[in-house]
Protein backbone atom coordinates (compact mmCIF):
# COMPACT_ATOMS: atom_id res chain seq x y z
CA UNK A 1 0.00 0.00 0.00
CA UNK A 2 1.08 3.56 -0.72
CA UNK A 3 1.41 5.16 2.60
CA UNK A 4 1.61 9.36 2.77
CA UNK A 5 4.10 9.00 5.50
CA UNK A 6 5.64 5.95 6.90
CA UNK A 7 7.63 6.15 9.78
CA UNK A 8 9.95 2.81 11.00
CA UNK A 9 11.55 2.47 13.97
CA UNK A 10 12.37 5.70 14.73
CA UNK A 11 15.07 6.32 17.31
CA UNK A 12 15.71 9.92 18.96
CA UNK A 13 18.23 9.52 22.22
CA UNK A 14 18.14 12.92 24.55
CA UNK A 15 19.31 12.91 28.00
CA UNK A 16 16.71 12.68 29.66
CA UNK A 17 14.25 10.94 26.97
CA UNK A 18 14.38 8.21 24.27
CA UNK A 19 12.06 7.72 21.59
CA UNK A 20 12.22 4.39 21.13
CA UNK A 21 11.95 2.52 18.17
CA UNK A 22 7.96 3.86 17.13
CA UNK A 23 6.32 3.08 13.88
CA UNK A 24 3.36 4.11 12.46
CA UNK A 25 1.96 4.84 8.68
CA UNK A 26 -0.72 7.30 7.38
CA UNK A 27 -2.51 6.81 4.13
CA UNK A 28 -3.77 9.18 1.85
CA UNK A 29 -6.70 10.81 2.56
CA UNK A 30 -7.26 10.32 6.03
CA UNK A 31 -6.69 12.28 9.40
CA UNK A 32 -4.25 10.40 11.84
CA UNK A 33 -4.87 12.12 15.36
CA UNK A 34 -1.16 11.58 17.43
CA UNK A 35 -2.18 11.76 20.84
CA UNK A 36 -0.41 11.23 24.51
CA UNK A 37 0.35 13.13 27.35
CA UNK A 38 2.78 16.16 27.80
CA UNK A 39 6.19 14.93 26.93
CA UNK A 40 5.26 11.65 25.95
CA UNK A 41 7.17 12.55 22.50
CA UNK A 42 5.13 13.69 20.44
CA UNK A 43 6.54 17.23 19.35
CA UNK A 44 9.73 15.07 18.50
CA UNK A 45 8.51 12.77 16.85
CA UNK A 46 6.91 15.80 14.72
CA UNK A 47 10.14 17.65 14.80
CA UNK A 48 12.08 14.23 13.10
CA UNK A 49 9.66 14.47 10.33
CA UNK A 50 10.31 17.92 9.67
CA UNK A 51 13.70 17.10 9.99
CA UNK A 52 14.27 20.12 12.75
CA UNK A 53 15.56 16.72 15.07
CA UNK A 54 18.26 14.63 13.89
CA UNK A 55 17.51 10.87 14.29
CA UNK A 56 19.56 8.47 15.30
CA UNK A 57 18.05 5.66 14.07
CA UNK A 58 14.85 4.96 12.10
CA UNK A 59 13.25 5.65 8.71
CA UNK A 60 11.27 8.14 7.76
CA UNK A 61 9.20 8.45 4.55
CA UNK A 62 7.03 10.79 3.15
CA UNK A 63 5.51 10.40 0.11
CA UNK A 64 7.41 7.01 -0.23
CA UNK A 65 10.56 9.27 -0.24
CA UNK A 66 13.24 9.72 2.22
CA UNK A 67 12.74 12.37 4.16
CA UNK A 68 16.60 13.49 4.36
CA UNK A 69 17.29 12.39 0.92
CA UNK A 70 14.07 14.23 -0.86
CA UNK A 71 13.43 17.05 1.97
CA UNK A 72 13.30 19.80 -0.04
CA UNK A 73 10.46 18.33 -2.53
CA UNK A 74 8.74 16.66 0.70
CA UNK A 75 8.67 20.01 2.48
CA UNK A 76 7.37 21.96 -0.45
CA UNK A 77 4.41 19.34 -0.57
CA UNK A 78 3.60 20.04 3.42
CA UNK A 79 1.26 21.92 5.00
CA UNK A 80 3.62 22.45 8.63
CA UNK A 81 1.40 23.93 11.86
CA UNK A 82 3.33 25.02 14.30
CA UNK A 83 1.89 24.73 18.41
CA UNK A 84 3.16 28.04 18.98
CA UNK A 85 2.90 30.01 16.13
CA UNK A 86 6.44 31.98 15.39
CA UNK A 87 6.81 34.16 12.87
CA UNK A 88 8.01 37.64 12.76
CA UNK A 89 5.90 39.84 15.15
CA UNK A 90 6.38 43.08 13.12
CA UNK A 91 5.27 42.42 10.03
CA UNK A 92 1.72 42.53 8.83
CA UNK A 93 -0.08 39.09 7.55
CA UNK A 94 0.62 40.52 3.96
CA UNK A 95 4.62 41.13 4.30
CA UNK A 96 4.67 37.35 5.88
CA UNK A 97 2.92 35.80 3.15
CA UNK A 98 5.09 37.55 0.71
CA UNK A 99 7.91 36.12 2.20
CA UNK A 100 6.71 32.47 3.11
CA UNK A 101 5.20 32.54 -0.76
CA UNK A 102 8.30 32.94 -2.02
CA UNK A 103 9.66 29.68 -0.89
CA UNK A 104 7.03 27.18 -2.15
CA UNK A 105 7.11 26.32 -5.68
CA UNK A 106 2.75 25.93 -5.99
CA UNK A 107 1.91 28.93 -3.91
CA UNK A 108 -1.35 30.11 -4.49
CA UNK A 109 -2.20 33.54 -3.83
CA UNK A 110 -5.88 33.16 -5.01
CA UNK A 111 -6.52 30.45 -2.85
CA UNK A 112 -4.49 32.42 0.50
CA UNK A 113 -6.43 35.56 -0.09
CA UNK A 114 -9.77 33.16 -0.27
CA UNK A 115 -8.79 31.78 3.36
CA UNK A 116 -8.27 35.37 5.15
CA UNK A 117 -11.39 36.14 3.67
CA UNK A 118 -13.05 33.04 5.15
CA UNK A 119 -11.09 33.23 8.54
CA UNK A 120 -12.07 36.96 8.70
CA UNK A 121 -8.24 38.59 8.94
CA UNK A 122 -7.04 41.78 7.91
CA UNK A 123 -4.14 41.19 5.57
CA UNK A 124 -2.78 44.40 6.91
CA UNK A 125 -3.00 44.09 10.70
CA UNK A 126 0.34 43.05 11.93
CA UNK A 127 1.22 39.88 13.27
CA UNK A 128 1.79 41.24 16.80
CA UNK A 129 -1.39 42.39 17.12
CA UNK A 130 -2.92 38.70 16.30
CA UNK A 131 -4.69 37.02 19.07
CA UNK A 132 -3.87 32.98 19.35
CA UNK A 133 -6.55 32.01 17.45
CA UNK A 134 -6.24 34.25 14.85
CA UNK A 135 -2.37 33.47 14.72
CA UNK A 136 -3.55 29.51 14.03
CA UNK A 137 -5.83 30.20 11.53
CA UNK A 138 -3.56 32.79 9.52
CA UNK A 139 -0.88 29.25 10.11
CA UNK A 140 -3.72 27.33 8.05
CA UNK A 141 -3.97 29.88 5.60
CA UNK A 142 -0.14 29.44 4.85
CA UNK A 143 -0.29 26.23 5.21
CA UNK A 144 -3.06 25.65 2.81
CA UNK A 145 -1.86 27.91 0.32
CA UNK A 146 0.40 25.55 -1.37
CA UNK A 147 -1.65 22.69 -2.50
CA UNK A 148 0.38 20.84 0.23
CA UNK A 149 -0.72 16.89 0.50
CA UNK A 150 0.31 16.43 3.69
CA UNK A 151 -0.54 18.91 6.82
CA UNK A 152 1.19 18.19 9.80
CA UNK A 153 -0.40 19.68 12.67
CA UNK A 154 1.79 20.32 16.61
CA UNK A 155 -1.28 20.60 19.19
CA UNK A 156 -2.93 23.49 16.80
CA UNK A 157 -5.87 23.53 19.30
CA UNK A 158 -3.90 23.70 22.48
CA UNK A 159 -4.94 27.10 24.57
CA UNK A 160 -7.53 28.06 21.88
CA UNK A 161 -11.61 28.31 23.54
CA UNK A 162 -13.62 25.96 22.43
CA UNK A 163 -15.03 28.11 20.00
CA UNK A 164 -11.97 28.70 18.25
CA UNK A 165 -11.04 24.89 18.45
CA UNK A 166 -14.44 23.85 16.97
CA UNK A 167 -13.54 26.00 13.87
CA UNK A 168 -10.25 24.78 13.52
CA UNK A 169 -11.97 21.53 13.05
CA UNK A 170 -14.84 21.88 10.79
CA UNK A 171 -11.67 23.74 8.63
CA UNK A 172 -10.05 20.63 9.05
CA UNK A 173 -12.82 18.42 8.33
CA UNK A 174 -13.53 20.48 5.29
CA UNK A 175 -10.01 20.08 4.00
CA UNK A 176 -9.84 16.31 3.45
CA UNK A 177 -13.29 16.38 1.38
CA UNK A 178 -11.28 15.97 -1.14
CA UNK A 179 -9.79 12.44 -0.34
CA UNK A 180 -6.07 13.91 -1.32
CA UNK A 181 -4.61 15.40 1.61
CA UNK A 182 -3.69 13.95 4.70
CA UNK A 183 -3.95 14.90 8.01
CA UNK A 184 -1.10 14.27 10.77
CA UNK A 185 -2.22 16.19 13.89
CA UNK A 186 -1.00 16.29 17.58
CA UNK A 187 -2.66 16.75 20.46
CA UNK A 188 -3.67 15.94 23.56
CA UNK A 189 -7.26 17.11 23.69
CA UNK A 190 -9.12 14.04 22.64
CA UNK A 191 -12.12 15.19 22.33
CA UNK A 192 -10.87 16.91 19.34
CA UNK A 193 -10.47 13.55 17.65
CA UNK A 194 -13.65 12.06 18.42
CA UNK A 195 -14.82 14.37 15.81
CA UNK A 196 -12.84 14.24 13.25
CA UNK A 197 -9.49 11.68 13.31
CA UNK A 198 -9.75 8.56 11.58
CA UNK A 199 -6.85 6.56 13.15
CA UNK A 200 -5.66 7.48 16.11
CA UNK A 201 -1.69 6.70 17.39
CA UNK A 202 -1.45 6.73 20.94
CA UNK A 203 2.24 7.79 22.15
CA UNK A 204 3.68 7.24 25.90
CA UNK A 205 6.61 7.79 27.56
CA UNK A 206 8.41 7.53 23.96
CA UNK A 207 7.08 4.38 22.90
CA UNK A 208 3.90 3.75 20.59
CA UNK A 209 0.54 2.28 22.58
CA UNK A 210 -1.03 1.56 20.00
CA UNK A 211 -1.86 2.87 16.05
CA UNK A 212 -5.69 1.88 14.38
CA UNK A 213 -8.16 2.90 13.10
CA UNK A 214 -10.04 4.98 15.75
CA UNK A 215 -13.95 3.25 15.45
CA UNK A 216 -11.65 -0.29 15.96
CA UNK A 217 -10.65 1.59 19.00
CA UNK A 218 -13.91 2.93 20.12
CA UNK A 219 -15.75 -0.63 19.36
CA UNK A 220 -12.98 -2.69 21.06
CA UNK A 221 -11.92 -0.74 24.08
CA UNK A 222 -14.35 -0.57 26.88
CA UNK A 223 -15.26 1.19 30.64
CA UNK A 224 -15.98 -1.59 33.48
CA UNK A 225 -17.69 0.37 36.20
CA UNK A 226 -18.99 -2.17 39.12
CA UNK A 227 -18.51 -2.57 43.02
CA UNK A 228 -15.30 -3.33 45.12
CA UNK A 229 -16.56 -6.79 46.11
CA UNK A 230 -16.28 -8.35 42.73
CA UNK A 231 -12.97 -6.97 42.08
CA UNK A 232 -10.60 -10.06 42.60
CA UNK A 233 -7.30 -10.67 41.04
CA UNK A 234 -8.52 -12.10 38.08
CA UNK A 235 -10.77 -9.38 36.57
CA UNK A 236 -7.88 -6.84 37.81
CA UNK A 237 -5.92 -8.77 34.80
CA UNK A 238 -8.47 -7.78 32.66
CA UNK A 239 -7.96 -3.89 33.11
CA UNK A 240 -5.39 -2.04 30.95
CA UNK A 241 -6.21 0.66 33.70
CA UNK A 242 -7.84 0.23 36.74
CA UNK A 243 -9.25 3.10 39.11
CA UNK A 244 -10.54 2.26 42.71
CA UNK A 245 -12.96 4.15 44.71
CA UNK A 246 -14.74 3.29 48.71
CA UNK A 247 -17.68 3.19 45.95
CA UNK A 248 -16.54 0.96 43.52
CA UNK A 249 -13.70 0.63 40.49
CA UNK A 250 -13.26 1.79 36.83
CA UNK A 251 -11.22 -0.07 34.68
CA UNK A 252 -10.65 0.08 30.92
CA UNK A 253 -10.59 -3.17 29.27
CA UNK A 254 -9.63 -4.18 25.29
CA UNK A 255 -11.74 -7.58 25.51
CA UNK A 256 -15.02 -6.43 26.93
CA UNK A 257 -16.62 -9.50 25.33
CA UNK A 258 -14.38 -11.67 28.09
CA UNK A 259 -15.21 -9.77 31.10
CA UNK A 260 -19.34 -9.80 29.73
CA UNK A 261 -18.87 -13.51 29.73
CA UNK A 262 -17.83 -13.57 33.12
CA UNK A 263 -19.65 -11.25 35.09
CA UNK A 264 -21.65 -9.51 32.55
CA UNK A 265 -24.68 -9.51 34.93
CA UNK A 266 -23.12 -7.52 37.89
CA UNK A 267 -21.30 -5.07 35.85
CA UNK A 268 -21.63 -1.73 34.28
CA UNK A 269 -19.82 -1.52 30.46
CA UNK A 270 -19.78 1.52 28.70
CA UNK A 271 -18.02 2.72 25.58
CA UNK A 272 -14.79 4.42 26.16
CA UNK A 273 -13.55 7.84 24.79
CA UNK A 274 -10.05 8.17 23.60
CA UNK A 275 -9.56 10.75 26.92
CA UNK A 276 -10.29 7.24 29.15
CA UNK A 277 -8.03 5.00 26.92
CA UNK A 278 -5.51 7.33 26.89
CA UNK A 279 -6.09 8.60 30.63
CA UNK A 280 -5.88 4.65 31.84
CA UNK A 281 -3.41 3.56 29.63
CA UNK A 282 -1.45 5.91 31.09
CA UNK A 283 -2.07 4.93 34.88
CA UNK A 284 -2.02 1.48 33.91
CA UNK A 285 1.51 1.58 33.01
CA UNK A 286 2.71 3.34 35.41
CA UNK A 287 1.40 1.25 37.67
CA UNK A 288 2.99 -2.01 36.21
CA UNK B 1 19.58 31.77 -1.68
CA UNK B 2 18.24 35.00 -2.64
CA UNK B 3 14.83 33.87 -1.02
CA UNK B 4 16.54 34.13 2.78
CA UNK B 5 18.37 37.49 1.65
CA UNK B 6 15.11 38.90 0.46
CA UNK B 7 13.35 37.51 4.08
CA UNK B 8 15.76 39.16 5.89
CA UNK B 9 15.43 42.02 4.20
CA UNK B 10 12.08 42.37 4.51
CA UNK B 11 12.40 41.87 7.85
CA UNK B 12 14.87 44.21 8.86
CA UNK B 13 12.69 47.20 7.24
CA UNK B 14 9.26 46.39 8.66
CA UNK B 15 11.27 46.59 11.90
CA UNK B 16 10.89 50.66 13.02
CA UNK B 17 13.66 49.80 15.74
CA UNK B 18 15.92 48.96 13.11
CA UNK B 19 14.98 51.81 10.51
CA UNK B 20 15.80 53.87 13.23
CA UNK B 21 19.13 52.61 14.46
CA UNK B 22 20.48 52.73 10.78
CA UNK B 23 19.32 55.83 10.23
CA UNK B 24 21.19 57.53 13.75
CA UNK B 25 23.96 55.12 13.01
CA UNK B 26 26.23 57.59 10.68
CA UNK B 27 25.71 60.69 12.70
CA UNK B 28 25.91 58.68 15.98
CA UNK B 29 29.55 58.17 15.26
CA UNK B 30 30.30 61.01 13.63
CA UNK B 31 29.33 62.91 16.97
CA UNK B 32 30.88 60.44 19.35
CA UNK B 33 34.22 59.73 18.28
CA UNK B 34 36.70 62.34 18.96
CA UNK B 35 38.83 60.73 15.75
CA UNK B 36 42.20 62.25 14.91
CA UNK B 37 42.40 59.87 12.09
CA UNK B 38 38.97 60.41 9.88
CA UNK B 39 40.05 57.32 7.91
CA UNK B 40 39.65 55.25 10.93
CA UNK B 41 35.99 56.59 11.72
CA UNK B 42 35.14 56.63 8.09
CA UNK B 43 36.16 52.43 8.31
CA UNK B 44 34.31 52.06 11.82
CA UNK B 45 30.90 53.40 10.35
CA UNK B 46 31.54 51.37 7.05
CA UNK B 47 31.82 48.03 9.12
CA UNK B 48 29.29 49.18 11.79
CA UNK B 49 26.69 49.59 8.91
CA UNK B 50 27.49 45.95 7.42
CA UNK B 51 27.80 44.10 10.76
CA UNK B 52 24.66 45.53 11.73
CA UNK B 53 23.09 44.52 8.72
CA UNK B 54 24.63 40.81 8.85
CA UNK B 55 24.02 40.05 12.29
CA UNK B 56 20.29 41.84 12.83
CA UNK B 57 18.22 38.70 10.58
CA UNK B 58 20.44 35.92 13.07
CA UNK B 59 18.85 38.77 16.13
CA UNK B 60 15.76 39.19 14.77
CA UNK B 61 15.01 34.76 14.15
CA UNK B 62 16.62 34.58 17.86
CA UNK B 63 14.09 37.38 19.14
CA UNK B 64 10.77 35.60 16.90
CA UNK B 65 11.98 32.08 17.26
CA UNK B 66 11.88 32.12 14.01
CA UNK B 67 14.14 29.56 13.22
CA UNK B 68 12.18 25.90 12.63
CA UNK B 69 9.69 27.64 10.60
CA UNK B 70 12.10 28.60 8.16
CA UNK B 71 13.44 25.47 8.66
CA UNK B 72 9.85 24.12 7.82
CA UNK B 73 10.37 25.94 4.41
CA UNK B 74 11.68 23.66 1.08
CA UNK B 75 15.04 24.94 1.74
CA UNK B 76 17.93 22.68 2.85
CA UNK B 77 20.37 23.90 5.96
CA UNK B 78 23.13 23.82 3.77
CA UNK B 79 21.51 26.52 1.64
CA UNK B 80 20.22 28.61 4.18
CA UNK B 81 24.11 28.52 5.49
CA UNK B 82 25.29 29.14 2.31
CA UNK B 83 23.07 32.01 1.46
CA UNK B 84 24.43 33.48 5.02
CA UNK B 85 27.70 33.60 4.03
CA UNK B 86 27.00 35.04 0.66
CA UNK B 87 24.84 37.76 1.82
CA UNK B 88 28.42 39.57 3.65
CA UNK B 89 28.83 40.56 -0.09
CA UNK B 90 25.53 42.43 -0.75
CA UNK B 91 25.32 43.67 2.84
CA UNK B 92 29.38 45.20 2.01
CA UNK B 93 27.70 46.77 -0.89
CA UNK B 94 24.70 48.35 0.62
CA UNK B 95 26.91 49.46 3.31
CA UNK B 96 29.59 51.17 0.96
CA UNK B 97 26.45 52.70 -0.72
CA UNK B 98 24.30 53.87 1.72
CA UNK B 99 27.20 55.16 4.36
CA UNK B 100 28.52 56.41 1.23
CA UNK B 101 25.53 58.54 0.27
CA UNK B 102 24.82 59.91 3.94
CA UNK B 103 28.18 61.38 4.23
CA UNK B 104 27.56 63.35 0.90
CA UNK B 105 24.53 64.56 2.28
CA UNK B 106 26.37 65.54 5.46
CA UNK B 107 29.09 67.12 3.55
CA UNK B 108 26.78 68.75 0.77
CA UNK B 109 24.30 69.96 3.74
CA UNK B 110 27.41 71.62 5.61
CA UNK B 111 26.90 70.22 8.71
CA UNK B 112 30.35 68.73 8.99
CA UNK B 113 32.75 68.71 7.09
CA UNK B 114 33.70 64.82 6.09
CA UNK B 115 35.83 63.45 3.65
CA UNK B 116 35.23 60.31 1.75
CA UNK B 117 36.00 56.89 2.36
CA UNK B 118 37.92 55.80 -0.66
CA UNK B 119 38.37 52.43 -2.73
CA UNK B 120 41.32 51.25 -0.48
CA UNK B 121 39.43 51.73 2.63
CA UNK B 122 36.23 50.13 1.23
CA UNK B 123 38.78 46.98 0.41
CA UNK B 124 39.97 46.65 3.68
CA UNK B 125 36.98 46.78 5.22
CA UNK B 126 35.56 44.27 2.89
CA UNK B 127 38.19 41.85 3.88
CA UNK B 128 37.63 42.49 7.61
CA UNK B 129 33.81 42.17 7.74
CA UNK B 130 34.59 38.57 6.08
CA UNK B 131 36.80 37.73 8.10
CA UNK B 132 34.96 38.28 11.20
CA UNK B 133 31.78 36.86 9.62
CA UNK B 134 33.75 33.85 9.19
CA UNK B 135 34.53 33.61 13.19
CA UNK B 136 31.15 34.70 13.89
CA UNK B 137 28.96 32.65 11.76
CA UNK B 138 30.39 29.39 12.78
CA UNK B 139 28.93 30.17 16.66
CA UNK B 140 25.46 31.62 15.46
CA UNK B 141 25.05 28.14 13.77
CA UNK B 142 26.41 25.75 16.41
CA UNK B 143 25.47 27.88 20.15
CA UNK B 144 22.13 28.04 21.34
CA UNK B 145 20.28 31.78 20.67
CA UNK B 146 21.69 32.89 23.61
CA UNK B 147 25.70 31.89 23.87
CA UNK B 148 25.69 33.03 20.08
CA UNK B 149 24.20 36.63 20.74
CA UNK B 150 26.81 36.71 23.02
CA UNK B 151 29.43 36.32 20.68
CA UNK B 152 28.01 38.97 17.94
CA UNK B 153 27.92 41.65 21.23
CA UNK B 154 31.16 40.63 21.84
CA UNK B 155 32.42 41.15 18.47
CA UNK B 156 30.63 44.03 17.68
CA UNK B 157 31.19 46.01 20.96
CA UNK B 158 35.37 45.26 20.49
CA UNK B 159 35.55 45.73 16.81
CA UNK B 160 33.80 49.26 17.91
CA UNK B 161 36.37 49.69 21.11
CA UNK B 162 39.52 48.68 19.47
CA UNK B 163 38.35 51.09 15.96
CA UNK B 164 37.78 53.89 18.43
CA UNK B 165 41.23 53.71 20.00
CA UNK B 166 43.08 53.34 16.55
CA UNK B 167 40.74 56.31 15.42
CA UNK B 168 41.29 57.90 18.84
CA UNK B 169 45.22 57.58 18.61
CA UNK B 170 45.88 58.69 15.50
CA UNK B 171 47.52 55.72 14.11
CA UNK B 172 47.84 55.06 10.31
CA UNK B 173 44.51 53.85 8.86
CA UNK B 174 46.50 52.06 6.34
CA UNK B 175 47.98 49.27 9.04
CA UNK B 176 44.53 48.07 8.97
CA UNK B 177 44.89 44.08 11.59
CA UNK B 178 47.85 42.50 9.90
CA UNK B 179 48.04 44.81 6.80
CA UNK B 180 51.73 45.60 7.76
CA UNK B 181 52.65 41.94 8.41
CA UNK B 182 51.53 40.81 5.07
CA UNK B 183 50.54 42.22 1.27
CA UNK B 184 47.09 42.98 0.20
CA UNK B 185 46.88 40.01 -2.08
CA UNK B 186 47.91 37.78 0.95
CA UNK B 187 46.59 38.90 3.29
CA UNK B 188 43.08 38.64 0.89
CA UNK B 189 44.04 35.26 0.01
CA UNK B 190 44.07 34.36 3.92
CA UNK B 191 40.77 35.48 4.86
CA UNK B 192 39.26 33.81 1.52
CA UNK B 193 40.56 30.75 2.83
CA UNK B 194 39.52 31.06 6.27
CA UNK B 195 36.03 32.46 4.92
CA UNK B 196 36.19 29.55 2.84
CA UNK B 197 36.87 26.85 5.81
CA UNK B 198 34.45 28.36 8.09
CA UNK B 199 31.56 28.37 5.41
CA UNK B 200 32.45 24.59 5.31
CA UNK B 201 32.36 24.14 8.98
CA UNK B 202 29.36 26.53 8.96
CA UNK B 203 27.12 23.66 7.13
CA UNK B 204 28.67 20.71 9.06
CA UNK B 205 27.44 22.03 12.54
CA UNK B 206 24.19 23.36 10.85
CA UNK B 207 23.55 19.68 9.35
CA UNK B 208 23.76 17.88 12.02
CA UNK B 209 22.67 20.39 14.94
CA UNK B 210 19.21 19.56 16.41
CA UNK B 211 16.64 23.25 16.15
Amino acid sequence: MDYILEVNKLRKEFKDFTLKDISFNLEPGYIMGFIGPNGSGKSTTIKLIMNLLKKNSGEIKVFGKDHLKYEKEIKDRIGFVYDENYYYEDLSIKQMKNIVASFYSQWDDRKFNNYIKEFNLNPRAKIKTLSKGMKMKFSLAVALSHNAQLIIMDEPTSGLDPVFRREILDILHEIIQDEKKSIFFSTHITTDLEQIADYITFINNGEVVFSQPKDDLIERYGLVKGGMDILDDNLRREFIGLRETSLGFEGLSSNIDRIKDKLGEDLLIEKASLEDIMVHSVRGRANA
Amino acid sequence: MLKIMNKDLRVMLASKSQIALMLFIVPLFLLIVDANNMGWLYFLILIIVAYTLIITPFSFDVSNKTIGLINSFPISRKEIVISKYLSVFPYMFISVIYSGIYLWVINKSGILGVDYFNIAMIGRACLYMIFVSSLIFPANFKFDARLAQLVNVFFYSGGIVLTFNLAEANINSNLVFLGNLYSPLTLTVVVVIIYILSMILSIRIYENRDL
